[in-house]
Protein backbone atom coordinates (compact mmCIF):
# COMPACT_ATOMS: atom_id res chain seq x y z
CA UNK A 1 0.00 0.00 0.00
CA UNK A 2 2.79 2.35 0.78
CA UNK A 3 4.08 1.62 -2.69
CA UNK A 4 0.90 2.87 -4.24
CA UNK A 5 1.46 6.18 -2.65
CA UNK A 6 4.87 6.52 -4.14
CA UNK A 7 3.75 5.71 -7.63
CA UNK A 8 2.13 9.02 -8.39
CA UNK A 9 5.19 10.59 -6.94
CA UNK A 10 7.34 8.57 -9.31
CA UNK A 11 5.16 9.51 -12.21
CA UNK A 12 5.39 13.09 -11.15
CA UNK A 13 9.14 12.71 -11.03
CA UNK A 14 9.11 11.74 -14.67
CA UNK A 15 6.56 14.29 -15.73
CA UNK A 16 7.86 17.29 -13.91
CA UNK A 17 11.39 16.38 -14.75
CA UNK A 18 10.55 16.54 -18.38
CA UNK A 19 8.41 19.58 -18.09
CA UNK A 20 11.11 21.48 -16.36
CA UNK A 21 13.60 20.10 -18.79
CA UNK A 22 16.03 19.12 -16.10
CA UNK A 23 16.42 15.48 -16.95
CA UNK A 24 15.95 15.59 -20.66
CA UNK A 25 14.11 12.88 -22.53
CA UNK A 26 10.90 11.68 -20.96
CA UNK A 27 9.64 8.17 -21.67
CA UNK A 28 6.26 8.67 -23.20
CA UNK A 29 5.17 5.45 -21.58
CA UNK A 30 5.45 7.04 -18.20
CA UNK A 31 2.28 8.94 -18.89
CA UNK A 32 0.55 5.84 -20.14
CA UNK A 33 1.59 3.82 -17.13
CA UNK A 34 0.43 6.50 -14.81
CA UNK A 35 -3.01 6.50 -16.35
CA UNK A 36 -3.09 2.71 -16.27
CA UNK A 37 -2.41 2.75 -12.61
CA UNK A 38 -5.35 4.95 -11.99
CA UNK A 39 -7.69 2.82 -14.03
CA UNK A 40 -6.53 -0.41 -12.40
CA UNK A 41 -7.00 0.97 -8.96
CA UNK A 42 -10.45 2.28 -9.72
CA UNK A 43 -11.62 -0.85 -11.52
CA UNK A 44 -10.33 -3.07 -8.76
CA UNK A 45 -12.40 -1.28 -6.21
CA UNK A 46 -15.53 -3.02 -7.40
CA UNK A 47 -14.01 -6.47 -7.09
CA UNK A 48 -12.16 -5.93 -3.86
CA UNK A 49 -12.72 -8.70 -1.37
CA UNK A 50 -12.48 -6.57 1.67
CA UNK A 51 -8.85 -5.65 1.80
CA UNK A 52 -7.82 -2.12 2.43
CA UNK A 53 -8.77 -0.12 -0.59
CA UNK A 54 -6.18 1.81 -2.55
CA UNK A 55 -8.23 4.92 -2.11
CA UNK A 56 -7.99 4.83 1.65
CA UNK A 57 -4.31 3.97 1.78
CA UNK A 58 -3.01 6.32 -0.82
CA UNK A 59 -3.74 9.69 0.81
CA UNK A 60 -2.31 8.82 4.21
CA UNK A 61 0.85 7.39 2.71
CA UNK A 62 1.13 10.23 0.28
CA UNK A 63 1.30 12.66 3.08
CA UNK A 64 4.69 11.23 3.94
CA UNK A 65 6.04 11.86 0.48
CA UNK A 66 7.01 15.04 -1.29
CA UNK A 67 3.79 16.30 -2.75
CA UNK A 68 5.23 16.90 -6.15
CA UNK A 69 8.79 15.71 -6.40
CA UNK A 70 10.87 17.05 -9.18
CA UNK A 71 14.29 15.93 -10.13
CA UNK A 72 16.05 19.18 -9.80
CA UNK A 73 19.29 19.67 -7.96
CA UNK A 74 17.29 20.92 -5.01
CA UNK A 75 15.28 17.72 -4.56
CA UNK A 76 17.68 15.24 -6.06
CA UNK A 77 18.33 13.58 -2.73
CA UNK A 78 14.60 13.13 -2.16
CA UNK A 79 14.11 11.72 -5.62
CA UNK A 80 16.97 9.32 -5.10
CA UNK A 81 15.50 8.21 -1.79
CA UNK A 82 12.16 7.65 -3.44
CA UNK A 83 13.62 5.37 -6.09
CA UNK A 84 15.73 3.55 -3.49
CA UNK A 85 12.62 2.92 -1.42
CA UNK A 86 10.78 1.60 -4.44
CA UNK A 87 13.64 -0.75 -5.20
CA UNK A 88 13.76 -2.03 -1.63
CA UNK A 89 10.03 -2.67 -1.74
CA UNK A 90 10.46 -4.73 -4.85
CA UNK A 91 13.28 -6.75 -3.32
CA UNK A 92 11.03 -7.54 -0.35
CA UNK A 93 8.21 -8.50 -2.66
CA UNK A 94 10.44 -10.80 -4.71
CA UNK A 95 11.82 -12.40 -1.54
CA UNK A 96 8.27 -13.04 -0.45
CA UNK A 97 7.37 -14.54 -3.81
CA UNK A 98 10.47 -16.70 -3.72
CA UNK A 99 9.46 -18.05 -0.33
CA UNK A 100 5.97 -18.82 -1.57
CA UNK A 101 7.27 -20.55 -4.67
CA UNK A 102 9.60 -22.72 -2.59
CA UNK A 103 6.83 -23.66 -0.20
CA UNK A 104 6.16 -27.30 -0.97
CA UNK A 105 2.91 -27.34 0.96
CA UNK A 106 1.26 -25.88 -2.10
CA UNK A 107 0.79 -28.02 -5.17
CA UNK A 108 2.84 -26.24 -7.77
CA UNK A 109 4.03 -28.75 -10.31
CA UNK A 110 7.77 -29.21 -10.31
CA UNK A 111 8.12 -27.62 -13.73
CA UNK A 112 5.99 -24.62 -12.83
CA UNK A 113 7.90 -24.20 -9.59
CA UNK A 114 11.14 -24.33 -11.52
CA UNK A 115 9.94 -21.76 -14.04
CA UNK A 116 8.82 -19.32 -11.38
CA UNK A 117 11.96 -19.81 -9.32
CA UNK A 118 14.05 -19.15 -12.37
CA UNK A 119 12.15 -15.96 -13.19
CA UNK A 120 12.38 -14.60 -9.67
CA UNK A 121 15.83 -15.70 -8.65
CA UNK A 122 17.70 -15.51 -11.92
CA UNK A 123 16.10 -12.52 -13.57
CA UNK A 124 13.92 -10.32 -11.42
CA UNK A 125 15.81 -10.28 -8.15
CA UNK A 126 19.32 -9.89 -9.57
CA UNK A 127 18.03 -7.21 -11.92
CA UNK A 128 16.37 -5.14 -9.21
CA UNK A 129 19.29 -5.62 -6.83
CA UNK A 130 21.70 -4.47 -9.52
CA UNK A 131 19.79 -1.20 -9.77
CA UNK A 132 20.18 -0.45 -6.08
CA UNK A 133 23.89 0.49 -6.18
CA UNK A 134 23.33 2.33 -9.42
CA UNK A 135 20.74 4.52 -7.76
CA UNK A 136 23.01 5.12 -4.81
CA UNK A 137 25.78 6.29 -7.08
CA UNK A 138 23.58 8.28 -9.43
CA UNK A 139 24.59 11.90 -9.64
CA UNK A 140 22.18 13.20 -12.22
CA UNK A 141 18.46 13.13 -12.73
CA UNK A 142 18.98 11.41 -16.06
CA UNK A 143 20.73 8.52 -14.37
CA UNK A 144 18.10 8.35 -11.68
CA UNK A 145 15.25 8.41 -14.13
CA UNK A 146 16.86 5.69 -16.23
CA UNK A 147 17.12 3.43 -13.19
CA UNK A 148 13.56 4.14 -12.15
CA UNK A 149 12.33 3.43 -15.64
CA UNK A 150 14.12 0.09 -15.74
CA UNK A 151 12.82 -0.81 -12.30
CA UNK A 152 9.25 -0.40 -13.47
CA UNK A 153 9.25 -1.34 -17.12
CA UNK A 154 11.83 -4.12 -17.28
CA UNK A 155 10.73 -6.12 -14.26
CA UNK A 156 7.07 -5.38 -13.54
CA UNK A 157 7.36 -6.94 -10.10
CA UNK A 158 3.86 -5.96 -9.02
CA UNK A 159 2.08 -5.92 -12.31
CA UNK A 160 3.25 -9.24 -13.77
CA UNK A 161 5.49 -11.27 -11.49
CA UNK A 162 3.21 -11.07 -8.47
CA UNK A 163 -0.14 -12.01 -10.03
CA UNK A 164 1.61 -14.51 -12.27
CA UNK A 165 3.06 -16.33 -9.28
CA UNK A 166 -0.06 -16.29 -7.15
CA UNK A 167 -2.42 -17.26 -9.94
CA UNK A 168 -0.17 -20.11 -11.02
CA UNK A 169 -0.17 -21.43 -7.48
CA UNK A 170 -3.97 -21.28 -7.51
CA UNK A 171 -4.17 -23.02 -10.89
CA UNK A 172 -1.90 -25.85 -9.77
CA UNK A 173 -3.69 -26.20 -6.45
CA UNK A 174 -6.94 -26.55 -8.33
CA UNK A 175 -5.45 -29.05 -10.74
CA UNK A 176 -4.34 -31.16 -7.80
CA UNK A 177 -7.77 -31.13 -6.19
CA UNK A 178 -9.52 -31.75 -9.48
CA UNK A 179 -7.31 -34.82 -9.92
CA UNK A 180 -8.34 -36.19 -6.55
CA UNK A 181 -11.99 -35.64 -7.33
CA UNK A 182 -11.66 -37.25 -10.74
CA UNK A 183 -10.13 -40.30 -9.14
CA UNK A 184 -13.14 -40.57 -6.88
CA UNK A 185 -15.50 -40.70 -9.82
CA UNK A 186 -15.12 -44.38 -10.65
CA UNK A 187 -15.20 -45.28 -6.99
CA UNK A 188 -18.44 -43.44 -6.48
CA UNK A 189 -19.92 -45.02 -9.58
CA UNK A 190 -19.12 -48.50 -8.28
CA UNK A 191 -20.50 -47.63 -4.90
CA UNK A 192 -23.78 -46.51 -6.43
CA UNK A 193 -24.06 -49.73 -8.41
CA UNK A 194 -23.38 -51.87 -5.39
CA UNK A 195 -25.30 -49.86 -2.89
CA UNK A 196 -27.85 -51.39 -0.60
CA UNK A 197 -29.18 -47.99 0.34
CA UNK A 198 -32.91 -47.39 0.24
CA UNK A 199 -34.37 -45.95 -2.92
CA UNK A 200 -34.70 -42.44 -1.53
CA UNK A 201 -31.11 -42.21 -0.46
CA UNK A 202 -29.92 -43.93 -3.59
CA UNK A 203 -31.81 -41.48 -5.75
CA UNK A 204 -30.37 -38.54 -3.85
CA UNK A 205 -26.90 -39.99 -4.18
CA UNK A 206 -27.37 -40.50 -7.91
CA UNK A 207 -28.50 -36.91 -8.34
CA UNK A 208 -25.54 -35.68 -6.35
CA UNK A 209 -23.26 -37.82 -8.46
CA UNK A 210 -24.61 -36.23 -11.63
CA UNK A 211 -23.83 -32.80 -10.21
CA UNK A 212 -20.45 -34.02 -9.03
CA UNK A 213 -19.51 -35.19 -12.52
CA UNK A 214 -20.66 -31.95 -14.09
CA UNK A 215 -18.74 -29.82 -11.60
CA UNK A 216 -15.53 -31.79 -11.89
CA UNK A 217 -15.76 -31.66 -15.66
CA UNK A 218 -16.39 -27.92 -15.58
CA UNK A 219 -13.44 -27.31 -13.30
CA UNK A 220 -11.24 -29.47 -15.46
CA UNK A 221 -12.24 -27.51 -18.53
CA UNK A 222 -11.58 -24.18 -16.81
CA UNK A 223 -8.17 -25.05 -15.44
CA UNK A 224 -6.81 -26.91 -18.44
CA UNK A 225 -3.72 -25.19 -19.82
CA UNK A 226 -4.18 -22.09 -17.71
CA UNK A 227 -0.94 -22.33 -15.74
CA UNK A 228 1.04 -22.54 -18.98
CA UNK A 229 -0.71 -19.42 -20.25
CA UNK A 230 -0.02 -17.64 -16.99
CA UNK A 231 3.65 -18.52 -17.10
CA UNK A 232 3.89 -17.28 -20.66
CA UNK A 233 3.15 -13.69 -19.58
CA UNK A 234 6.15 -11.39 -19.61
CA UNK A 235 6.97 -7.94 -18.24
CA UNK A 236 7.38 -6.69 -21.79
CA UNK A 237 3.70 -7.35 -22.45
CA UNK A 238 2.50 -5.23 -19.56
CA UNK A 239 0.19 -3.49 -19.09
CA UNK A 240 -1.55 -5.33 -21.91
CA UNK A 241 -1.58 -8.62 -20.02
CA UNK A 242 -3.26 -7.19 -16.96
CA UNK A 243 -6.64 -8.02 -18.39
CA UNK A 244 -5.48 -11.59 -18.92
CA UNK A 245 -4.64 -11.86 -15.22
CA UNK A 246 -8.03 -10.47 -14.28
CA UNK A 247 -9.75 -12.95 -16.57
CA UNK A 248 -7.66 -15.80 -15.20
CA UNK A 249 -8.71 -14.82 -11.70
CA UNK A 250 -12.36 -15.01 -12.77
CA UNK A 251 -11.83 -18.42 -14.36
CA UNK A 252 -10.00 -19.78 -11.34
CA UNK A 253 -12.68 -18.47 -9.02
CA UNK A 254 -15.33 -20.31 -11.02
CA UNK A 255 -13.25 -23.48 -10.93
CA UNK A 256 -12.76 -23.09 -7.21
CA UNK A 257 -16.52 -22.90 -6.75
CA UNK A 258 -16.99 -26.03 -8.85
CA UNK A 259 -14.42 -27.91 -6.79
CA UNK A 260 -16.05 -26.89 -3.53
CA UNK A 261 -19.45 -27.98 -4.83
CA UNK A 262 -18.08 -31.30 -6.07
CA UNK A 263 -16.53 -31.94 -2.69
CA UNK A 264 -19.84 -31.18 -0.99
CA UNK A 265 -21.58 -33.57 -3.36
CA UNK A 266 -19.06 -36.31 -2.59
CA UNK A 267 -19.74 -35.87 1.10
CA UNK A 268 -23.46 -36.04 0.47
CA UNK A 269 -23.13 -39.21 -1.57
CA UNK A 270 -21.07 -40.79 1.15
CA UNK A 271 -23.75 -39.92 3.68
CA UNK A 272 -26.58 -41.13 1.43
CA UNK A 273 -24.95 -44.47 0.79
CA UNK A 274 -24.13 -44.93 4.42
CA UNK B 1 -37.28 -111.50 -73.14
CA UNK B 2 -39.49 -111.91 -70.11
CA UNK B 3 -36.75 -113.60 -68.25
CA UNK B 4 -34.39 -110.76 -69.10
CA UNK B 5 -36.88 -108.15 -68.08
CA UNK B 6 -37.59 -109.98 -64.90
CA UNK B 7 -33.92 -110.24 -64.19
CA UNK B 8 -33.47 -106.53 -64.85
CA UNK B 9 -36.37 -105.68 -62.59
CA UNK B 10 -35.00 -107.89 -59.87
CA UNK B 11 -31.61 -106.34 -60.19
CA UNK B 12 -33.03 -102.86 -60.16
CA UNK B 13 -35.22 -103.65 -57.24
CA UNK B 14 -32.29 -105.10 -55.45
CA UNK B 15 -30.21 -102.08 -56.16
CA UNK B 16 -32.99 -99.81 -54.98
CA UNK B 17 -33.34 -101.73 -51.81
CA UNK B 18 -29.67 -101.70 -51.19
CA UNK B 19 -29.46 -97.97 -51.94
CA UNK B 20 -32.37 -97.30 -49.67
CA UNK B 21 -30.76 -99.38 -47.02
CA UNK B 22 -27.51 -97.55 -47.51
CA UNK B 23 -29.14 -94.16 -47.32
CA UNK B 24 -31.03 -95.07 -44.22
CA UNK B 25 -27.83 -96.17 -42.63
CA UNK B 26 -25.75 -93.25 -43.83
CA UNK B 27 -28.19 -90.39 -43.19
CA UNK B 28 -28.67 -90.98 -39.54
CA UNK B 29 -24.96 -91.18 -39.17
CA UNK B 30 -24.43 -87.90 -40.96
CA UNK B 31 -27.14 -86.19 -39.00
CA UNK B 32 -25.74 -87.76 -35.96
CA UNK B 33 -22.34 -86.23 -36.61
CA UNK B 34 -23.93 -82.91 -37.27
CA UNK B 35 -26.00 -83.20 -34.19
CA UNK B 36 -23.05 -84.15 -32.16
CA UNK B 37 -21.27 -81.05 -33.20
CA UNK B 38 -24.40 -79.04 -32.66
CA UNK B 39 -25.15 -80.68 -29.43
CA UNK B 40 -21.66 -80.39 -28.26
CA UNK B 41 -21.53 -76.74 -29.38
CA UNK B 42 -24.72 -75.74 -27.74
CA UNK B 43 -23.99 -77.19 -24.40
CA UNK B 44 -20.48 -75.88 -24.52
CA UNK B 45 -21.83 -72.45 -25.42
CA UNK B 46 -24.28 -72.69 -22.65
CA UNK B 47 -21.62 -73.84 -20.36
CA UNK B 48 -19.37 -70.99 -21.38
CA UNK B 49 -22.12 -68.48 -20.99
CA UNK B 50 -23.07 -69.91 -17.71
CA UNK B 51 -19.52 -69.86 -16.57
CA UNK B 52 -18.93 -66.38 -17.82
CA UNK B 53 -22.11 -65.15 -16.25
CA UNK B 54 -21.36 -66.66 -12.97
CA UNK B 55 -17.86 -65.28 -13.15
CA UNK B 56 -18.86 -61.74 -14.02
CA UNK B 57 -21.54 -61.76 -11.42
CA UNK B 58 -19.40 -63.11 -8.74
CA UNK B 59 -16.63 -60.55 -9.27
CA UNK B 60 -18.55 -57.44 -8.35
CA UNK B 61 -20.52 -59.30 -5.75
CA UNK B 62 -17.45 -60.16 -3.83
CA UNK B 63 -16.42 -56.56 -3.25
CA UNK B 64 -20.03 -55.60 -2.71
CA UNK B 65 -20.11 -57.44 0.50
CA UNK B 66 -16.97 -55.75 1.74
CA UNK B 67 -16.46 -52.59 -0.29
CA UNK B 68 -19.31 -50.18 0.43
CA UNK B 69 -17.72 -48.83 3.53
CA UNK B 70 -14.39 -48.52 1.81
CA UNK B 71 -15.92 -46.90 -1.25
CA UNK B 72 -15.25 -43.41 -0.09
CA UNK B 73 -12.02 -43.83 1.58
CA UNK B 74 -11.93 -41.08 4.10
CA UNK B 75 -8.34 -40.41 3.30
CA UNK B 76 -9.11 -39.10 -0.17
CA UNK B 77 -11.96 -36.96 1.06
CA UNK B 78 -9.74 -35.60 3.80
CA UNK B 79 -7.06 -34.80 1.26
CA UNK B 80 -9.54 -32.86 -0.80
CA UNK B 81 -10.92 -31.05 2.20
CA UNK B 82 -7.42 -30.21 3.36
CA UNK B 83 -6.54 -28.87 -0.06
CA UNK B 84 -9.53 -26.58 -0.37
CA UNK B 85 -8.49 -24.36 2.53
CA UNK B 86 -5.07 -23.43 1.13
CA UNK B 87 -6.64 -23.02 -2.28
CA UNK B 88 -9.04 -20.42 -0.91
CA UNK B 89 -6.16 -18.68 0.79
CA UNK B 90 -4.09 -18.62 -2.40
CA UNK B 91 -7.02 -17.31 -4.39
CA UNK B 92 -7.60 -14.61 -1.81
CA UNK B 93 -3.98 -13.52 -2.17
CA UNK B 94 -4.30 -13.41 -5.95
CA UNK B 95 -7.50 -11.40 -5.57
CA UNK B 96 -5.66 -8.94 -3.40
CA UNK B 97 -2.93 -8.54 -6.04
CA UNK B 98 -5.46 -7.67 -8.67
CA UNK B 99 -7.80 -5.66 -6.52
CA UNK B 100 -5.08 -3.61 -4.86
CA UNK B 101 -2.23 -3.34 -7.32
CA UNK B 102 0.82 -2.04 -5.57
CA UNK B 103 2.82 -0.57 -8.37
CA UNK B 104 4.66 -0.89 -11.62
CA UNK B 105 2.17 1.40 -13.15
Amino acid sequence: MKRIASLPALAALFVVGTTVGVVGLLPAAAFAVSSTSTSLASSSGSTSSGSATPGSSTPSSSSNQPSNPTCTPGVFAQAKQLVATELAGRVSQLDQLSTEIANTSDHLTSSDRQTLQNDVENFELPGIEALQPEVQTATTCAELRSDAHSMVFTYRVYMVMTPQTHLTIVADDETYIEGLLSNLESTISSALNDSNANSTNLSAAQNAFGQFQSEVSSAQSSIGGLSAQLLAQTPAEAPGNWEFFVQARTTLTAARNDLHSAYADALEIKTDLG
Amino acid sequence: MRARRLAAVVICAGMSLSMAACSSLVSPAAVGRGDRHGVSAVPSTNATTTTATSTTQSSPQAPTSTAPAATFDTQTLNQIGAGLGPLDSALSTANSDLSNPQGDS
